[in-house]
């Protein structure tokens, strides 16, 4: 079970697509070449991404960081010699798994202190990996009426694809569908009016109708705000990306764009 | 707070059950008697080498005996400071009662504290399960059970930092004072882990956790046991008043 | 009626009971500290956080037995972590496992949610104040005289306020524990 499916169909002998607990469609080797266009039909994640050139961002500084040591107290775990984010602009952390990304992004967003340098900026929102970590509250109402008292925000009020939220008020967060989770957790997120969000791995785990519906927030993210995004998901930096660091043997450097799209599928076969 | 424990080898001078029966029977004695005398005793051979043994590794707690020691001594103070005066220090007076039950509490709780930092500065996580299970006897499903609560610990303190941060984040407070605050930090704790312990749950009945028969191991002693058998005849002889003090 | 017998995922379920309890009972002794600081009355209403092993795990398991086993595991991962309690804290856990399960058994091993739980909590301030009554005896003798203090003329209305205090706030967090669990479980 894996919804980046374009990366496996070399290995297997026959696809299945399972669509509200029915069969979908089912595709033998032969017939692979179509299967690519078949699985996207249906929502599930095969396909490709489009490359989008980065933009030039002119927008105020949110935050600023130089010469900066993330880690515990003895261990330094990444370092960062310069980083400049304007508002407006989405910039991505890539880079291996223990490679100390998270590490920088909770630095980054005031939760770590960090070991040297200094981080400067507007006011930060931290997005973990996991969206139960953003839930408080035992139903869905309780989260909606508290980000309304405390922000004026109305979350039920962000856009047709995220209508569903009406059916599910009196459901308790943690029982809705993995994508709902997500969603639920990006427009807390996104009610907070922070200057900066930080989102560690976003998009883990969810299939390309979810990933598609969820791009909107990360627009209306990035119009209001600065983003920075730990990630593996080569969509999410060839999309959205303007500026690319890479952590790599706990070193972060900016890097090429399309290079760092290079690097992510080859990571990825 | 915390500190996960690291796992350390198992060369340690004791043979870990004779530190966890050492343990054991120290608190029990330190419950039976309620004579500061006796009490004294407990807690010079085996409440203050516990906290000595135990500051390297669990600093904070040994700072936090310390602080409720001296918070014992201000509650009686406060509530039982009758008889005659033992001491004036400045303003305040200490009376007998006063003195005679912190004195009693304290050196308890100094003797229960230390006992149990000898087991924690003594025996890692790791070898603490294997040991209860091969060689003290805990089920099979208990040990396992416990052996993955340990492996989780870490784990389940990083999704708390977490949580606190998110808290933070979203403009709560930080520390739990109500009891809707104390649900809403276990909700994610809980969804998360419970997802990890289904899968693990599983893993472990494909692997035959039920059918696997346990494996009994006779406990090995260390000659420094000796010291371990010796201090707690000392101890208990007090304690039955066999020796007067 | 679904077997009685512990599978592989009902350990690991009662690992999952064991290692939050524990997290919440070494977070419990800040709040029992700061209580402390309020006077020896106050003090009992923070120990229904040490009770709420047993209801996570008898609402995640099901099954007889759980109540008494997560509060006893959570209680040795305290001692083992370690906390200012010591050994004793097994004593704590055995004690308040053993009322918590009482509860259950009550209630005839049907029902694990919020009211099953409210019951176990509050018995479990039972257990709580035996292995109290013992470990503190000289502080409680103190106690008896400020009850005189404060309008509580015999030792046994001391007891009862103590205990009292102790199953309000055992049904307190067993039952917010139990509905915590309802709404993360899937």
């Amino acid at each position: 079970m894996e919804h980046k499916a374009r990366y496996f169909l070399d290995m297997v002998d026959r696809v299945i697509a399972l669509r509200s607990g029915r069969i979908a469609g089912s595709w033998g080797s032969g017939e692979l070449d179509h299967t690519l266009e078949r699985l996207e039909e249906l929502g599930a994640d095969a396909g490709g991404y489009s490359y989008r050139d980065p933009r030039s961002v002119q927008g105020d500084v949110v935050l600023e960081a130089t010469d900066v040591e993330a880690g515990y107290p003895g261990r330094v775990v990444a370092r960062l010699g310069e980083l400049t984010l304007r508002r407006g602009e989405v910039l991505a952390l890539v880079g291996p798994n223990g490679g100390g990304k998270t590490t920088l992004l909770k630095t980054l967003a005031g939760l770590q202190k960090p070991l040297a340098g200094s981080i400067n900026g507007g006011r930060t929102f931290y997005m973990p990996q996991h969206p139960d970590y953003m839930f408080l509250f035992n139903t869905v109402r309780r989260e909606v009426e508290e980000v309304k008292r405390l922000t004026g925000v109305d979350i039920t009020m962000l856009g047709p694809a995220f209508s569903w939220i009406n059916s599910v008020m009196d459901r308790s967060p943690y029982r809705l569908s993995h994508g709902q989770r997500r969603w639920l957790a990006l427009a807390i997120a996104l009610a907070s009016n922070a200057d900066v969000y930080l989102l560690d791995e976003p998009t883990t785990g969810i299939d390309v109708s979810l990933y598609r519906s969820l791009s909107p927030v990360f627009e209306e993210l990035r119009r209001r705000a600065g983003v920075v995004v730990a990630t593996h998901d080569v969509r999410v930096v060839a999309e959205h990306a303007d500026r690319v660091y890479m952590v790599l043997d706990g070193v972060a450097r900016e890097v090429d764009k399309s290079d760092a799209v290079g690097w992510l599928e080859r990571a990825w076969r | 707070m915390m500190q996960s424990g690291g796992l350390r080898g198992r060369g340690g001078s004791f043979s870990i059950p004779a530190v966890f029966v050492y343990a054991i029977w120290i608190t029990v004695l330190g419950v039976a008697t309620g004579d500061p005398g006796k009490l004294a005793v407990t807690a010079l051979l085996t409440g203050l080498p516990g906290l000595l043994l135990g500051y390297r590794r669990f600093k904070l707690l040994v700072i936090l005996i310390v602080f409720s020691l001296v918070g014992t001594f201000i509650n009686m103070l406060l509530l039982y400071n009758t008889g005659d005066v033992v001491a004036s220090i400045g303003p305040i007076v200490v009376r007998e009662e006063a003195w005679r039950r912190t004195l009693s509490l304290d050196l308890r709780i100094v003797t229960l504290a230390g006992a149990g930092l000898l087991v924690s500065a003594n025996i890692s996580p790791r070898d603490a399960v294997r040991s209860l299970e091969s060689e003290l006897g805990l089920p099979r499903g208990l040990a396992f059970s416990l052996a993955f609560a340990l492996r989780m610990l870490p784990l389940v303190y990083k999704d708390l930092q977490e949580v606190l941060g998110v808290r933070r984040m979203r403009g709560y407070r930080r520390i739990p004072l109500t009891p809707g605050d104390y649900r809403s930090l276990l909700m994610p704790l809980l969804s998360i882990s419970i997802e990890r312990g289904l899968w693990v749950g599983i893993a472990a009945e494909l692997r035959g956790l039920s059918i696997r028969p346990r494996r009994r191991v006779r406990p090995r002693f260390k000659p420094m046991d000796l010291l371990l058998i010796a201090l707690g005849v000392v101890q208990s002889l007090v304690v039955a008043s066999l020796v007067g003090v | 009626m679904e077997s009685r017998s512990y599978t592989g995922v009902d350990f690991a379920l009662l690992g999952v009971a064991g290692v939050i309890a524990a997290i919440i009972f070494t977070a419990a002794w800040q709040v029992w500290y700061a209580l402390s600081a309020l006077g020896p009355l106050a003090r009992p209403f923070s120990v229904g956080l040490w009770f709420t092993g047993s209801i996570i795990a008898a609402a995640l398991i099901k099954k007889p037995g759980a109540a008494f086993l997560g509060e006893t595991l959570g209680a040795l991962i305290e001692a083992i972590l370690p906390t200012p309690g010591g050994l004793w804290n097994l004593v704590y856990g055995i004690l308040q496992g053993a009322f918590a399960e009482l509860g259950y058994r009550i209630l005839g091993y049907r029902e694990w949610g919020v009211k099953a739980g409210i019951l176990a909590g509050a018995l479990a301030g039972i257990g709580e104040l035996l292995a109290s009554l013992i470990y503190y005896r000289e502080f409680f003798e103190a106690v008896k005289e400020v009850g005189g203090e404060v309008g509580l003329t015999t030792p046994v209305l001391v007891l009862v306020y103590w205990l009292v205090a102790n199953m309000f706030s055992g049904a307190l967090y067993g039952g917010v524990a139990a509905a915590a669990v309802r709404a993360a479980r899937e």
